[in-house]
């Protein structure tokens, strides 16, 4: 390759093309981690370095309790700033690799002398594992199919919105990291595939353990390696590397993942992990009846195979039974069950039902979240299964099944986004060096002597390579738009902080939430108890310091019901809950003001919902706070138990004298776009002590029970 | 009370705070340059064709460029060190 | 030895011993107070007393100092005293020092010297100024959202003086003409804001009457318990800034709810504070304004020629009771505080400067890091501060750590924002430390990347991939030396076509020569290489000789340009011949040049 060594530099001359190809590899790489890193940014730099929303602040607060005390103390912690009076074991019940990431990466730092605090290691964690995500991509397409599709994939993955809405700067969660220990585990499970080896399947077993460490999600993967393995059997694929690495995989991974507190005995308890057993086990039958039907005869065969899949196949049935009526094996949990039927949540489990993220996927937001991958999916797929490997059949499986999954529950795009930016970037280096070969890129001078000979397969080759390689890089510009604007607009806001346009084109900003929590933090006893809806719950202990009643950790659903209650109930009856869980302050959310819709009004059926769904909330039914024409109206027409309860009250208390819109009467709520039908009322049992700048947040104060004899 | 005040001069860094974003981008893309020089060699010479004195030059100069240009860098975006 | 060291130690004891205890004065009985006029301001949240006071010497013999008293029950709270003798240019501040009188406790008295000793029958002007901190006490203790602030000021209606005092007036201004009572001392009398009370003659040394006012002062009673000011010094131009502040409110404390919509209406809440404003120094940037959970988006900033105004709004507003916590922070050139001569620096900068007008500050904690490396230190500052231990500070880039210097004082008011210096020395040179050891980290990181290619941890040697690369080595070495050939081959061009332009044969033939002589070793170079390539690969080696005897057929191809360039010349060729001839062998040459690289580049 003497790439005219008259116009390039002399070094860039003597360049072999292995040398090229290694440059070029290398920086288009480079490029990848540094876009994936950077097109994360813009909430830091439109707003500040912040952590967002709701669960980051509990991984926050938690991290900061690692930096400071020590791993040791970490995993004894018992929270008492949560769920009060019953408060929460910490080590026990998280998922602790994204906090130890993070923590090991602060002390490292701080060794070297690189003074950076504890939050902007959180803030900028999910970026930098996403550039390590294009890395690993690219290992795992390239051990699919080749460098090309390796590096388009990797680049398709830097900026993906479907992933990126769960790893912008600030967005720091579990699902962060776990992305990037799962595609690892993949790449490595691939390889040790390919490979046979042991030394890889014990680093994917490890690279397994790092991903159990850190998302409920892995039971995905110990889900979908035992599937490929089965659809390898079934293919008659299984060969002695595919036993090895399974069951070198599943024992070390199994083992290290019970480590793991929180997933404990898990593994070979719960039914979501069965599959890898039972497959674990067939591995051990299929290749001890190869081994038989190696030796014996195939009469003899036949009848020993029927007399033990008979005898075995009672055994099993009875264990399973016994076992699950004894309850050793623990039942299908309700998150489970809603993955394989998409309306059991709503039908039983209100508080699944109430998380919006666990809500069915919209035909729309798919091709929000993933633009081109929609069409270019089916494509990777086509050129996946016309050359069928080992390692083509788990990109098939897993981008079959996370398709079906991710259209139950608008959470999981997460795990499609990178197999969908898989299979397309295999999709796309398929066509693109297809038609690439196909072009005709000599001068135009020399084109009509070389014409005959480069279109003898069929006519006008050289146009319709044209046509589609532009129509190519069409897709491709226009899916880096798409990806840029999504992530400016829809997934870069902290919510935290809201931002608003204002009339002269410049920004309003609403603080309001960190002014309430300061107000808390500052200005109330250290021990204080607050009450609020779970959503707020890890904001206020981490961004106020005080204890709450119930958080985003939504695992004792008496406690919430109770506080659902409290919230439903009219002012007397709601007092005797609130002194019975010990509340000093009430606090709530209210955007009539502003009209910021996602507040508590508009939460508030969950409550009644959630609130009534136990034993000692049966009074309260969700048909009361409807008007007889079953409309949810706070309006003079809405039902009276509605405009007598708690919430309402506390939202609405002194609003009816606000003008909020012009030519509109007091007391006009901007989200319901209503006049409020209970204005003048005094709180008896609460006082108001804090109501933000915008009311967006309005923190009351329980009073004392009155002096007797009064 | 070593000195007074009076007979002392007004210090003003050795470098003009103002062309710390020139000199940053300057010995950065020089240092880049060579790293990737560096690098790119480090993958695909062989041990037939490795050449020590070569490597150990090229790294001295990448090491150079790269650590004034990380040093600027630092004082460019506000971390006087 | 031994002895010689005791005995210096009990010296030091001793010093130490006199040191701390105040010298004794006696009260000079011939000095009397001539004329006394007291103005105490109490309209914000500070008592400012600052007295006019004509000294009088009615003895003989001229007297040096004269003694000033306090009260004892003030004194706690005493947060500046000074006194001054003149007025406008010719204003000195006068030295004063804490001394004992009989009968009077401990701390309440202070000599002040005179510039000039007062002669028998002469007197002189001077005027002594206090600051009192936290001695309005709000009263009602509790008031609601809506209520108005009263407060209470008790002090002495004379001047406290050892002297008799023959005439003396006291002006108390407060802040509003809303006044629920005051003392009557008679003469007293009250005008819109101010009650003047006096004038009052001939009054004994140290009498004393109480003076009581209670009136309403919706100022705002801010008071920072504690602040931490930490200046580092980088001499690559900068000095950081970072202030930690704790405001509280402490007035009168909020009884009952905060009402947003009667504060947002009605704008009740007189007392409470909302904002304030922070000058900062002229050439502060990056100015920064924050606290645990972010970025207070609430200031603002305006930019004055002498000064940066920049107005704090907390994320609450403050009422009685409440408090916050922030940091602020900006960056300043170093020119402006920074002096240099030689390896010697001095850092001048405000021991603390202004948070809000009429501030109470209750602690102030000054931490200084300086450059790594700086030695000899020492603090120098206007008023007694109490030091402590140096320190280490790790941050970026440190080796052996920054030195910090820690200086604390209590009670502090505006009277207090006035320079100190910091005196230290630091090597020039040790300011390269930093960038070397970056590039000191980047060369250890290139060099285990250097030693890292080399390891080989594979048991058995895979030979055929071995020999393998060593072909490609080999063969790329070929690629170099055919590369040397082919620049050689334009200097055989250059050379011919420079030969038929100046027609010096002598030069010609010298350059060819040493151009022979390059291309030679090329070629026996390439040909030791096939050699050993031969012995790997025969395919390979098969495929060099064949470039070998391509370049050997161009080189003859060069040979002839040579002859017919020199037969031209000397005339054996015509023109027209001659360019035929070069023409058809150039074409053979570049043909065979495409052949050698196509195989190279196939290998």
């Amino acid at each position: 390759m003497k790439t005219g060594s008259s116009y390039m530099p002399q070094f860039l001359g003597r360049m072999s093309f292995e040398k090229q190809e290694t440059l070029l590899k290398l920086s288009i790489l480079v490029f990848c981690m540094i876009l994936s890193f950077s097109t994360r940014l813009f909430s830091v730099l439109r707003f500040e370095s912040v952590i967002h929303e709701f669960d980051p602040y509990f991984n926050y607060r938690t991290t900061l309790y690692l930096a400071e005390k020590g791993f040791y103390q970490f995993h004894n912690w018992f929270d008492d700033r949560a769920w009060y009076p019953l408060g929460r074991i910490i080590g026990g019940t998280i998922y602790p690799g994204l906090m130890l990431t993070s923590a090991v990466i602060y002390h490292a730092l701080n060794f070297l002398h690189i003074s950076i605090d504890v939050r902007n290691v959180c803030v900028f964690l999910a970026p930098l594992f996403s550039s390590l995500t294009t890395l690993a991509t690219y290992h795992l397409t390239k051990e699919l199919k080749d460098t090309g599709a390796g590096l388009v994939a990797a680049a398709m993955i830097s900026i993906v919105p479907g992933y990126i809405s769960r790893s912008v700067a600030g967005s720091y969660d579990n699902e962060g990291i776990a992305i990037f220990c799962m595609l690892l585990t993949y790449a490595l499970w691939i390889k040790s595939v390919k490979t046979g080896s042991v030394f890889w399947a014990a680093l994917c077993s490890l690279a397994y353990f790092y991903m159990v460490s850190s998302w409920g999600g892995y039971v995905f993967l110990i889900n979908l390696i035992p599937m490929h393995t089965l659809a390898l059997m079934a293919t008659g694929r299984f060969t002695h590397r595919i036993y090895v690495v399974y069951c070198t995989v599943y024992c070390l991974g199994t083992i290290l993942s019970m480590q793991i507190p929180f997933v404990g005995f898990q593994p070979v308890q719960s039914s979501e992990h069965m599959a890898a057993l039972g497959v674990f086990g067939l591995c051990q039958i299929y290749c001890f009846v190869e081994y038989l039907r190696s030796r014996l005869s195939t009469q003899y065969f036949n009848i020993l195979i029927r007399s033990a899949v008979l005898v075995f196949g009672a055994a099993l049935a009875g264990v399973t039974a016994y076992l699950s009526a004894t309850g050793k094996v623990s039942p299908w949990t309700g998150r489970f069950y809603s993955l394989l039927d998409p309306s059991y949540a709503k039908n039983n489990i209100p508080i699944i039902a109430s998380v919006s993220e666990h809500q069915p996927t919209t035909w729309s937001s798919f091709y929000f979240d993933l633009q081109m991958h929609v069409f270019m999916f089916p494509v990777g797929m086509y050129y996946c299964f016309t050359k069928l490997t080992d390692a083509n059949i788990f990109i098939i499986l897993y981008g079959v099944t996370s398709l079906y999954f991710s259209g139950v529950m608008v959470r999981l795009m997460l795990v499609l986004a990178p197999v969908m930016c898989i299979l397309s970037g295999i999709g796309i280096s398929s066509v693109l060096s297809i038609y690439m070969k196909n072009l005709d890129i000599t001068k135009p001078e020399k084109k009509s002597s070389k014409k005959e000979y480069s279109d003898n397969t069929y006519p006008i080759k050289n146009e319709v390579a044209s046509a589609v390689i532009l129509l190519m890089t069409f897709f491709l510009i226009t899916y880096t738009f798409h990806c840029t604007w999504v992530t400016s607009e829809a997934y870069s806001s902290p919510s935290i902080v809201l931002s608003a346009r204002a009339g002269d084109g410049g920004r309003i900003i609403f603080d309001d939430f960190r002014e309430a929590y300061y107000w808390l933090r500052q200005n109330t006893k250290e021990d204080a108890k607050v009450m609020s809806w779970w959503d707020y719950g890890y904001q206020i202990t981490a961004m106020a310091n005080r204890t709450i009643l119930v958080d985003n950790n939504t695992w004792n659903n008496t406690h919430i019901s109770r506080v659902g209650q409290a919230m439903a109930s009219p002012e007397d009856h709601a007092y005797e809950i609130m002194r019975e869980l010990d509340v000093d302050y009430v606090l709530v959310i209210f955007g009539g003001l502003i009209g910021y819709s996602s507040d508590d009004i508009n939460k508030f059926l969950w409550m009644v919902r959630i609130g009534g769904s136990t034993e000692e909330g049966k009074h309260i039914k969700e048909s009361d706070y409807y008007t007889p024409h079953g409309e949810f109206r706070i309006d003079r027409d809405g039902s009276p138990t509605l405009l007598n309860c708690l919430m309402y009250k506390m939202c609405y208390y002194r609003f009816g004298r606000v003008y909020t819109e012009a030519g509109k009467p007091t007391g006009y709520d901007r989200v319901r776009n209503t006049e409020i039908g209970n204005k003048d009322f005094e709180l008896d049992v609460l006082e108001e002590a804090y109501t933000t700048e915008h009311w967006l947040v309005r923190i009351y104060k329980v009073k004392d029970l009155e002096n007797r004899g009064m | 009370m070593s000195a007074a005040i009076e007979s002392m001069t007004r210090y003003v860094s050795p470098v003009n705070p103002a062309v710390y974003p020139h000199l940053t981008l300057i010995l950065l893309t020089i240092g880049i340059f060579f790293m990737a020089w560096f690098l790119v060699y480090e993958v695909t010479a062989t041990k037939y064709t490795r050449d020590l004195y070569k490597e150990l030059l090229v790294a001295l100069v990448a090491s150079l460029f790269m650590g004034f240009g990380v040093l600027f860098l630092l004082l460019w975006v506000g971390i006087y060190v | 030895m031994k002895w010689a060291f005791l005995f210096a130690a009990a010296l030091c004891l001793l010093v130490a011993v006199t040191a701390a205890k105040p010298s004794k004065s006696s009260i000079n009985p011939d000095l009397i107070n001539a004329k006394v006029e007291r103005t105490v301001d109490v309209a914000s949240q500070l008592v400012k007393i600052s007295t006019l006071v004509t000294l009088e010497n009615g003895g003989k013999s001229s007297a040096g100092s004269f003694v000033v008293a306090l009260d004892s029950s003030l004194i706690d709270n005493l947060a500046f005293l000074g006194a001054t003798t003149g007025s406008g240019d010719e204003q000195s501040t006068l030295s004063m020092a804490e001394t004992a009188v009989e009968g009077r406790p401990e701390g309440t008295c202070y000599s002040v010297t005179l510039d000039s000793a007062l002669a028998g029958g002469a007197s002189v002007d001077v005027s002594i100024e206090t600051v009192f901190t936290h001695i309005l006490r709000p009263y009602p203790a509790k008031i609601t959202q809506s209520e108005k602030q009263f407060v209470e000021f008790t002090g002495n209606a004379y001047f406290l003086s050892p002297y008799t005092t023959k005439t003396q007036t006291t002006k108390v201004v407060i802040s509003s003409s809303n006044v629920e009572s005051y003392s009557k001392v008679n003469p007293v009398s009250q005008n819109e804001d101010i009650i003047t009370y006096g004038p009052y003659e001939d009054t004994a040394p140290m009498s004393e009457a109480e003076l009581k006012v209670h009136y309403e002062n919706n100022s705002p009673f801010l008071t920072v318990t504690t602040m931490t000011r930490v200046i580092e010094v980088s001499h690559w131009g900068n000095i950081a800034v970072e202030e930690t502040v704790d405001v509280s409110h402490t007035g009168a404390v909020l009884k009952g709810p905060f009402s947003r919509y009667d504060y947002q209406r009605t704008q009740d809440g007189f007392s409470s504070v909302k904002s304030y404003k922070t000058i900062l120094p002229a050439a502060a940037r990056d100015i920064y304004y924050r606290d645990e959970i972010g970025n207070i988006s609430t200031s603002n900033m305006v930019e004055h020629d002498d000064y940066v105004e920049l107005e704090l709004r907390p994320r609450f507003p403050l009422f009685g009771g409440w408090k916050t916590h922030y940091y602020i922070g900006y960056n300043l050139p170093s020119y402006e505080y920074l002096y240099t001569s030689g390896d010697n620096y001095i850092l001048k900068m405000r021991f603390l400067d202004h948070i809000y007008d009429n501030m109470n500050v209750d602690e102030v904690v000054l931490k200084i890091i300086l450059p790594e490396g700086s030695k000899n230190i020492d603090l120098v500052t206007p008023y007694p501060v109490k030091r402590s231990a140096d320190e280490k500070h790790f941050t970026y880039l440190d080796t052996i750590g920054r030195p910090v210097v820690t200086a604390s004082k209590n009670k502090l008011v505006e009277q207090h924002i006035i320079d100190f210096e910091l005196h230290y020395s630091f090597q020039k040179l040790l300011l390269l430390q930093e960038p070397l050891l970056v590039v000191g980290t980047f060369y250890l990181l290139f060099v285990t990347i250097i030693v890292l290619v080399r390891l080989d941890f594979s048991i058995s040697k895979d030979e055929v991939s071995e020999s393998r690369m060593k072909v490609a080595g080999l063969v790329e070495e070929v690629a170099s030396q055919q590369a040397k050939r082919a620049r050689l081959t334009k200097r055989y061009e250059e050379a011919i076509f420079k030969y038929k332009s100046n027609k010096d044969a002598n030069a010609f033939r010298a350059t060819l020569k040493k151009i022979e002589g390059e291309h030679r070793s090329a070629t026996d170079a390439i040909k030791d290489l096939i050699a050993t390539i031969s012995k790997e690969n025969a395919d390979v080696a098969d495929k060099m000789n064949e470039v070998q005897k391509l370049s050997r057929q161009h080189k003859e191809l060069i040979q002839a340009a040579i002859t017919n360039a020199e037969k031209v010349m000397s005339g054996k060729f015509s023109k027209n011949q001659y360019v035929d001839i070069d023409k058809a062998t150039t074409a053979k040459r570049s043909e065979l040049e495409t052949k050698i690289e196509s195989l190279l580049g196939n290998l």
